[in-house]
């Protein structure tokens, strides 16, 4: 708006009291400027007196507090039931409460009321807990870092602590194929336990078992497998031949033992394993781990040879767990040595690379 | 929250919590499931969750797994329904907890939910209408009525004895 004779008082009375945009206080200058006699009464409003006018005795007209003055409510069922929320609440301030206690003296129904509403409020039982807290905790990860840095620590040790064991100890096969070595009794009697170790002999198979790592279950178990009157088609491929831990020789054993007990080998080929064994590098061989393959194929798909996990086919250095079912056909590669079976025509085959 | 700050929470709020959850839900293995979760939600986001806040987080996840539980069973009224409880067969001896305990299973899972917050965790009016979602107004509402109902609960048993 422009500024005119007209309403510069107003905008006087707000340049003096700082309420004016900058932009309207320089139009305000501008004018003064043009106006000079307005300058006067700018003057006038920047020096007018500020008058002080207070009320005399305002304390006067305030009210007392009276302390344990009983508040008076309406004595009606709504205004009863806030009182006493308030009270199981336990918000109640001195004066609700002087008033409830008067009531209480002539109203012993509301009495009761009073006693049942502080009774409302709940109290947690202590006693009852969550079990097993420690299951929720968290365990640092520095923490953490450090057990599995100890366990890895401890597990290497005690690695290395049997490997040195067992280099210490002579290799029982060498042992047994070494004429000079004399075997100890308790190797001669699981030996003796085990199997038909002298109809192998007869057949030139010159093996022996490491006594030591046979338990009570590994034997009940090597017992029962050597009364099998071992056949071909009963050995490896029924389902979960042996499931515990067994002497490397034990491994080679099955092997040779199955080779002996097929039908259908060649003649060359058993001489070759059984009859005269090949030295101590080609037995060796056999109980390598790495040169175990395991396989199983579908029925009537030959071409189609899958390598199972270990869960199914399980052949290492002391273990051979085998579970084939009867609906596939089952192939196991030893060393030089591949033997499989067709379920149906109850053949067997081994074969040599 | 780091871990310790997270395992400190465990020791500080695991067992009221699961108070507040077997209260509510009168099922152990329920309870502990709830607050397990809870925990476990708490530890996926620890990065989020500030230590001070932990508990609030735990209460308002086991808050509203007990009402999504309430809700899939069907047993929650109406929502604005007061519901003043009828009793049937009361015990022959008075047995004041216990008798608090049947007239809590009567209340309407809202009403128990906020009560049990106010009375085990000392939660204020403010506080539980962060927890429940509630305003601070309705969280008033619901705990007038679930006194009311537990002291007319009690009062007419004792009419009754």
């Amino acid at each position: 708006m422009k500024i005119t004779v007209q309403n510069i008082e107003a905008y006087l009375l707000d340049y003096c009291t700082n309420q004016l945009s900058q932009k309207d206080r320089v139009a305000v200058d501008k004018f003064i400027l043009e106006n000079p006699e307005w300058m006067v009464r700018v003057e006038e409003l920047i020096h007018l007196p500020v008058e002080h006018v207070v009320f005399p005795n305002k304390d006067r007209l305030k009210k007392e507090i009276e302390e344990n003055e009983a508040v008076r409510f309406d004595d009606d069922q709504n205004t009863r039931e806030y009182l006493l929320f308030l009270i199981s609440e336990g918000q109640l301030e001195a004066k609700q409460k002087k008033t409830i206690d008067e009531w209480c003296k002539i109203d012993s129904a509301f009495k009761k009321e009073v006693d049942w509403a502080l009774q409302t409020r709940l109290r947690p039982d202590e006693d009852t807990r969550y079990p097993n807290k420690t299951r929720l905790k968290r365990v640092d990860k520095s923490k953490r870092m450090i057990y599995w840095v100890s366990a890895t620590a401890a597990s290497i040790a005690l690695f290395i602590s049997l490997i040195m064991g067992q280099q210490s100890t002579p290799k029982p096969l060498l042992r047994a194929q070494n004429k000079s070595h004399q075997t100890s009794d308790s190797l001669v009697n699981s030996h003796a336990e085990i199997t038909s170790q002298s109809k192998l002999q007869k057949q030139g198979v010159n093996a022996t078992l490491s006594d030591p790592v046979l338990n009570a279950y590994n034997r009940k178990a090597i017992n029962q497998y050597s009364q099998k009157e071992l056949r071909t088609e009963d050995s490896l491929v029924n389902q979960e031949i042996i499931q515990n831990q067994l002497p490397d020789q034990f491994v080679e054993y099955i092997a040779i033992d199955t080779l002996l007990k097929s039908n259908e080998i060649d003649t060359q080929k058993r001489q070759y394993d059984t009859l005269n064994p090949k030295p101590k590098a080609t037995k060796t061989e056999l109980v390598k781990p790495d040169e175990y393959t395991a396989g199983f194929r579908p029925k009537g798909n030959e071409n189609n040879w899958r390598t199972v996990s270990r869960k199914l086919a399980n052949i290492s250095k002391n273990n051979l767990i085998v579970r084939a079912t009867s609906t596939w056909d089952f192939s196991i590669k030893i060393g030089k040595f591949s033997f499989s079976r067709n379920k149906y025509s109850s053949k067997s085959n081994l074969s040599m690379k | 929250m780091n871990v310790k700050e997270y395992n400190e929470s465990v020791d500080s709020h695991a067992d009221g919590l699961y108070r507040f959850a077997l209260k509510s839900l009168n099922d152990e293995v329920e309870a502990e499931d709830l607050v397990q979760d809870a925990f476990a939600k708490l530890w996926m986001k620890r990065d989020q969750v500030d230590a001070n806040k932990a508990k609030s987080y735990l209460f308002t996840t086991v808050y509203h797994a007990i009402i999504d539980r309430s809700r899939k069973q069907k047993r929650i009224q109406q929502f604005e329904q007061s519901v003043i409880p009828e009793f049937t067969s009361p015990s022959i001896h008075f047995d004041l907890k216990h008798q608090l305990d049947e007239a809590l299973n009567l209340l309407p899972e809202y009403q128990r939910t906020v009560v049990l917050l106010r009375d085990y965790e000392g939660y204020t009016y403010q506080e539980i209408g962060e927890i429940t979602g509630l305003s601070t107004e309705q969280v008033k509402v619901y705990i007038f009525r679930a006194r009311k109902a537990l002291r007319t609960y009690l009062v007419s048993l004792e009419q009754l004895l």
